[in-house]
C-alpha cells in the first residue's frame, strides 16, 4: 500500500489544492484590511451615537433617519443622481461616436488615439482646479464663452444647478476616452465581413449601425456603462474641489461629516453606509443584465 | 463578470468601413476630417488653455480670454515651481508612492490572476468576483476606520499609508486584465514545462509571466496612473510636505487670501505631461490591455 | 507547433530569469519603501528645536523674525518653521485629524482666531493661564482674549488682528458730490447707484459671499451692524439670530445683490476676487480685511494710487448703531503633547511681543494685537490703519466660541449662503439657522 506512487499522488493534489488559495491569499488578505473590515466597522460606528474620538451609546437606526431627514443629504443624493445619469449618458452616446470615428482607418489614427487619452491622464484635483478658473466669473474661458453665445445668465459657480452642470461637463470631457476605447474594443469584435453582408443588402449607413453595429456593440456599452456609472456614483473631487464645498454629492457629503463635522459623525457613517450599499446595488443590477444578455445569446 | 474564454484575435478585428459610392465619399471624408479635428481640439484645448495660463503674469490671468491670450508670455510661474523645493519634494513622493503602489500590485495581482485563470477551486468565483467588486466601491466609506488603522500600525503620515489603499483599488483592474492575458495563453505551452519537470509556480515564473509582459505593462500603466492622481487618500493620510504627493501641493501654491493660479497652472501642467507621454507611448498597450479585459468580461 | 513549443520553451529561461529577478527586485524595493523609509522623524525634539506650524507668509516676516530668533541664540533653541497647509478651513481640518492621530510634533501651533475653543475642549493645546496672567493679557486687545479664552481659561496668545473695512474710491466719491463716505447701508445704496449709472465702475459693492468662511465673517457683520447678535452675549449656549434686527441686516445682505449693488458673481467672491477688481478701479466699495491696504501700493496689483482709496468702518444698518467688524487673525497655541513646553513658551512670547508684532505691523501691514502699538509712532507711519482704523480694530469682534466651531461654522455657512443667493428669505434663513444653530452649541 505504501508505493511511491501512492505516496506522490495524494501530496501532488494536496499541494496544488493549496496553491490557488496562496496565490489569492496577499490579495484577499490586503482587500480584507482595507475594505472589508474597515466596512464592518463603518456599519458598527453607524449604529452608535457618538464623534470621531469617542464612540457613544447604541442608538439602532437612528442614524439612518437623521440622515433621510437632512435635506442636504437629499440634496447631495439627487445631485449625484443628475451627474451619474447626465454623465454616464452623455459618456455613452459620444464614446460610440469617437470609437466609430477612431476605429476607422486614417493618417495619423495612433495620434488622435493617443490624444483622446489626454484627458484621461488629467488628474482629476488638479483638473478640477483649473476648470474651476474656467468657469469663474466673468473671465473664466468656459463662462465667458456661455455668456457670448447666451447660455447663461448668472455666474455658474453661483448656482448649485449649473455647478452640477459644470461638473457633469468635465467629466464628459475627462471620461469620454474611456468610454470610448472600452467600446471600441467591443467594435473591434464584430467580425468584418457582418458588415459587409450588411453592406451588400443596400442597407444605409445609419441603418446598418442601428441594425446590425449597435445591437452587437450592447455588451460592451453595458460593461462601460457599469464601470462609469459606479465611478460616477462615487464622484468627490469634482465637487469638493471644484464645487469648492459650495455643491455635494454623496461622496463630499460623507466626507464632509465624517472628517470636516464632529457633530453629524454618526450621520456621516450612516451616509457611508448607505452609500455603498447602493453602489453595490447598482453593481448588482448591471451584473444581472449582462448575464441575462449571456443567457439569452 | 464572469470571463469567457473564446477568443477573437485582435489582429483581424479592425474592419476598414465598406466601399461607398464615390460622390458621398468624397463629402462624407470631408465631415470625417472635421470630426477628427474636433475631437482633437476638444481632447486638448483645454490643458493648452493651462498652458497659457501657465505663462501669463499673476495680473494678466484674471483678464478676458481674448486679452489674455494675446497677453505677453512669461516664465515666471515655471521658474517659481520648478525652483520651489518643496514641490519638488512632492514630485518625488509621488513617484515613489506610484512606483511602489504599481510593483507590489503587480505581484499581488499576477498572483491572483494566475490562480483565478488556471485553478478550479472553491470559492474562486466567489473570491473573483468580490476582488472585481472592490472596483466600485466609494473610497470615501472607509477613510475613518482606516485611518484609525493607520494610526494604529503608526503608518499615518508615512508613504505606506497612501501606498496601501492605492494598491487595494487597483487591485481589481490588475487582476482583471491579467487573468485575461493568462486565460488566452494556450494551456499547451505550461503542458510543455510540466513535462521538463517544471513546478508550478516555475511554469508561472518562467512560462506565463514573460508572455503576458503585454498585460503587466498594461495593468502597471493602469495602476500608475490612477496611483498618481490620487487626492483623497493623500489627503487624508498624509499631513505635510514631507510625505505628501505632488497633487496635493499644487493646491498650496497660494497664501491665506491670494492663489498663485499661474504656479498652480505650471504645476498641473508638471505633473500631467510625464504622465501625458507615458500614455502617448504606450497607448497601444492601454488601447489593448483595456479592450480584451473589458469585452471578454 | 512542436517546434514552436519548443523554441520558446528553450528560448524563454534567460528572459524569465531576467524577469523573475525584475520582479524581485521590485518587491524588495517594494517592502524597503513600505518598512524603511519613515520621513517624519522623531529626533529633532531630543535637540533644542521648537518646531513651529504656521502657513506660508508672503510679507516675509514671519521667516525674518525666525532668523533674527536663530541668531540671538545660535548655540541654544532654535525655530524650526513647518508650512502647514495654505487653506486655512482644509489646515484646520487636517491639524485635528493630525491631532487625532497623535502625531502632532509641532511645540507650537499658529492657527485661526476661530480655534482655541475647539482645541482646548480636546485637550490637544496647552492650558496657558499660569503663564499668561491676567495683567499680561489686559495689555492685548480685547476681541482676541475672548477668541482665545475657554472655560475661563486661555489657550492661545493673538498674534496679529485681522479687521474689515469698508474701501471706497475717494475720487469717484468727490466726483460725484459725496463728501463721506456711507455711515448706513442706506446711503451706500444711494451712493452707489448714483457713481454705478455714470458708468464709472461696474461694481458697486464688493464683499466675500461664497460659501466659506469668509461668508461667516460678512454675514456676521451684517447681523451685528443692524444691531443683531449671532449666540446670546450672555449665553453662548442660544442662539438668537432669529431676531429681526438680526433678520433685517442679513435681508439687506441679499438687497444688495438682488439691487445688482454688488455682482451677481458676489455669491462665488473671495477676497482675492475682490480686491483684484477693486485695485484695478473698476468697483466703487469693498468690505475687506485690513491686510489688504498695503497693496494700494504695489503696483503689480493696483491700478490706483493711495490718495484714490479711503477706508471706513462698515455701514450699519440704522443711523447710531455702533459699527463693528468681525475679528480675523492668528495666535499661537501650544501643543499640549510638546516637550519642551518652557522653550516653545519663549518661542510663543518672543513671536507676540512688542518688538516682533512691530516689525510685523511695519514691514507686513499687519494690525498689532497689544494695544500699546497703536500709539507708536514708527507704526502710526507705516500702517495708517492703526491711525484711521483704530477703533474698528478695538471694537472688532470674535465669532461665535464654541468648541464646536467647525459644525457652528458649517450651519452658518449653508445658511448664509441659502440667504445671499436668493435660495431662501432671510427670515427662513434666520429661523432655520437658530434650530441648526442651537443643536450645535448645545452639542446635542
Amino acid at each position: 500500500m505504501t508505493s511511491t506512487a501512492t505516496l506522490h499522488r495524494p501530496r501532488r493534489i494536496k499541494e496544488s489544492r493549496a496553491l490557488p488559495y496562496l496565490l489569492i491569499a496577499p490579495a484577499v488578505a490586503i482587500v480584507a484590511a482595507v475594505v472589508i473590515w474597515p466596512v464592518v466597522q463603518t456599519v458598527w460606528l453607524s449604529l452608535y451615537s457618538g464623534t470621531i474620538r469617542n464612540t457613544g451609546d447604541f442608538v439602532g437606526v437612528e442614524n439612518y433617519q437623521t440622515l433621510f431627514a437632512d435635506p442636504d443629504f437629499l440634496r447631495a443624493l439627487s445631485n449625484t443622481g443628475v451627474f451619474t445619469v447626465c454623465s454616464v449618458a452623455v459618456e455613452l452616446v459620444l464614446g460610440v461616436a469617437v470609437a466609430l470615428i477612431i476605429n476607422r482607418g486614417f493618417r495619423g489614427r495612433g495620434l488622435v488615439r493617443a490624444v483622446t487619452l489626454v484627458p484621461w491622464a488629467f488628474p482629476t484635483a488638479i483638473s478640477a482646479i483649473m476648470f474651476r478658473l474656467m468657469f469663474s466669473d466673468p473671465n473664466g474661458l468656459l463662462s465667458w464663452v456661455a455668456y457670448k453665445l447666451n447660455l447663461i445668465s448668472q455666474p455658474i459657480l453661483g448656482s448649485q444647478d449649473l455647478m452640477v452642470v459644470a461638473a457633469v461637463i468635465v467629466d464628459i470631457w475627462k471620461t469620454t476616452p474611456f468610454v470610448a476605447l472600452l467600446i471600441l474594443a467591443g467594435l473591434q469584435t464584430i467580425p468584418g465581413d457582418t458588415l459587409e453582408a450588411a453592406a451588400m443588402d443596400g442597407a444605409g449607413a445609419v441603418q446598418r449601425f442601428f441594425r446590425i453595429v449597435l445591437p452587437l456593440l450592447v455588451p460592451s456599452i453595458l460593461i462601460a456603462a457599469l464601470f462609469r456609472t459606479l465611478d460616477a456614483y462615487r464622484v468627490y473631487e469634482l465637487f469638493w474641489v471644484m464645487g469648492n464645498r459650495q455643491v455635494d454629492s454623496l461622496s463630499t457629503y460623507v466626507y464632509e461629516g465624517v472628517r470636516v463635522s464632529q457633530l453629524q459623525f454618526p450621520t456621516g457613517s450612516a451616509a457611508s453606509v448607505f452609500v455603498f450599499i447602493t453602489a453595490f446595488i447598482i453593481a448588482l443590477f448591471f451584473v444581472i443584465a449582462l448575464g441575462a444578455r449571456r443567457n439569452k445569446a | 463578470m464572469s470571463t469567457s474564454t473564446q477568443r477573437t484575435s485582435r489582429a483581424t478585428a479592425v474592419a476598414p468601413a465598406p466601399a461607398e459610392p464615390r460622390r458621398s465619399q468624397e463629402k462624407g471624408l470631408w465631415a470625417f476630417r472635421l470630426l477628427i479635428l474636433w475631437l482633437f481640439v476638444v481632447s486638448i484645448a483645454p490643458l493648452l488653455w493651462v498652458m497659457r495660463m501657465s505663462l501669463a503674469s499673476a495680473g494678466d490671468i484674471g483678464r478676458a480670454p481674448l486679452e489674455l491670450l494675446f497677453a505677453p508670455v512669461t516664465v515666471e510661474a515655471w521658474g517659481r515651481v520648478l525652483s520651489d523645493k518643496t514641490f519638488l519634494a512632492t514630485l518625488l513622493n509621488s513617484v515613489i508612492i506610484a512606483t511602489t503602489t504599481t510593483l507590489v500590485c503587480m505581484v499581488i495581482g499576477s498572483l491572483a490572476a494566475y490562480a483565478f485563470a488556471r485553478f478550479k477551486f472553491r470559492g474562486s468565483n466567489v473570491a473573483l468576483v468580490l476582488m472585481l467588486m472592490v472596483s466600485f466601491f466609494p473610497q470615501v466609506a472607509v477613510i475613518i476606520p482606516l485611518f484609525k488603522q493607520f494610526v494604529a500600525w503608526g503608518i499615518i503620515n508615512n508613504y505606506p499609508a497612501a501606498i496601501i489603499p492605492n494598491i487595494v483599488f487597483s487591485l481589481p483592474t490588475t487582476i482583471f486584465v491579467l487573468t485575461v492575458f493568462f486565460r488566452e495563453i494556450p494551456h499547451s505551452l505550461e503542458e510543455a514545462a510540466k513535462i521538463d519537470g517544471a513546478t508550478q509556480l516555475q511554469t508561472f515564473t518562467r512560462v506565463m509571466l514573460p508572455l503576458a509582459v503585454p498585460g503587466l505593462l498594461t495593468a502597471a500603466i493602469l495602476t500608475f496612473v490612477n496611483s498618481w492622481n490620487d487626492y483623497l487618500f493623500a489627503n487624508t493620510f498624509l499631513f505635510d510636505a514631507k510625505t505628501w504627493t505632488a497633487t496635493v501641493q499644487i493646491p498650496q501654491f497660494a497664501t491665506q487670501y491670494s492663489i498663485d493660479y499661474g504656479a498652480q497652472a505650471a504645476g498641473a501642467l508638471a505633473v500631467t505631461i510625464p504622465l501625458v507621454l507615458v500614455v502617448m507611448i504606450f497607448q497601444r498597450n492601454i488601447v489593448s490591455g483595456l479592450t480584451s479585459g473589458a469585452v471578454k468580461g | 507547433m512542436e517546434a514552436l513549443i519548443d523554441r520558446s520553451a528553450r528560448r524563454r529561461p534567460g528572459r524569465t530569469r531576467r524577469f523573475v529577478a525584475a520582479v524581485g527586485i521590485a518587491a524588495m524595493a517594494a517592502t524597503a519603501a513600505l518598512t524603511g523609509c519613515s520621513p517624519s522623524s522623531e529626533s529633532a525634539s531630543a535637540s533644542k528645536t521648537i518646531k513651529v506650524l504656521a502657513p506660508p507668509d508672503t510679507s516675509g516676516t514671519m521667516q525674518k523674525l525666525i532668523d533674527q530668533y536663530n541668531k540671538d541664540h545660535s548655540g541654544g533653541t532654535q525655530i524650526e518653521w513647518q508650512t502647514s497647509q495654505t487653506d486655512m478651513s482644509a489646515y484646520f481640518d487636517q491639524l485635528r485629524t493630525q491631532f487625532l492621530a497623535n502625531s502632532v510634533d509641532a511645540d507650537v501651533v499658529i492657527g485661526d482666531v476661530t480655534w482655541a475653543a475647539q482645541l482646548a475642549d480636546s485637550g490637544w493645546v496647552e492650558d496657558l493661564s499660569d503663564r499668561f496672567p491676567k495683567a499680561e493679557q489686559d495689555k492685548f486687545l480685547k476681541g482676541g482674549m475672548t477668541a482665545d479664552s475657554w472655560k475661563g481659561k486661555v489657550y492661545g496668545v493673538p498674534w496679529f488682528n485681522a479687521t474689515a473695512y469698508l474701501f471706497y474710491r475717494k475720487d469717484l466719491l468727490a466726483k460725484h458730490g459725496f463728501t463721506a463716505p456711507p455711515a448706513t447701508w442706506d446711503e451706500l445704496e444711494t451712493q452707489a447707484k448714483a457713481v454705478l449709472a455714470s458708468g464709472d465702475v461696474t461694481a458697486g459693492y464688493l464683499m466675500q459671499g461664497a460659501k466659506y468662511e469668509g461668508l461667516v465673517c460678512n454675514a456676521a457683520e451684517f447681523v451685528w451692524n443692524a444691531g443683531g447678535d449671532i449666540l446670546d452675549p450672555a449665553d453662548s449656549t442660544k442662539a438668537v439670530v432669529n431676531s429681526l434686527d438680526a433678520t433685517a441686516g442679513l435681508a439687506e445682505m441679499r438687497k444688495l445683490v438682488d439691487s445688482g449693488i454688488a455682482p451677481a458673481a458676489s455669491t462665488t467672491f473671495k477676497e482675492q476676487e475682490n480686491y483684484t477688481q477693486f485695485f484695478q478701479g473698476d468697483a466703487l466699495f469693498m468690505r475687506n480685511w485690513s491686510d489688504f491696504y498695503r497693496l494700494v501700493k504695489d503696483p503689480s496689483v493696483s491700478k490706483l494710487t493711495a490718495d484714490q482709496v479711503g477706508v471706513a468702518s462698515l455701514p450699519v444698518t440704522k443711523a447710531g448703531t455702533k459699527s463693528s467688524s468681525t475679528l480675523g487673525g492668528w495666535n499661537l497655541f501650544m501643543n499640549a503633547s510638546g516637550k519642551n513646553k518652557d522653550a516653545a513658551w519663549d518661542v510663543i512670547q518672543y513671536f507676540t511681543s512688542e518688538q516682533a508684532q512691530k516689525i510685523r505691523a511695519v514691514d507686513g501691514g499687519y494690525l498689532p494685537t497689544r494695544a500699546s502699538l497703536y500709539d507708536d509712532a514708527d507704526v502710526n507711519k507705516a500702517n495708517p490703519l492703526t491711525v484711521i482704523g483704530k477703533d474698528a480694530a478695538f471694537n472688532a469682534r470674535s465669532r461665535p466660541v464654541t468648541p464646536y466651531y467647525s459644525d457652528a461654522s458649517l450651519a452658518m455657512q449653508d445658511s448664509f449662503y441659502k440667504i445671499i443667493s436668493g435660495a431662501q428669505p432671510a427670515a427662513q434663513g434666520a429661523s432655520e439657522l437658530q434650530t441648526s444653530l442651537n443643536k450645535v452649541v448645545q452639542a446635542k
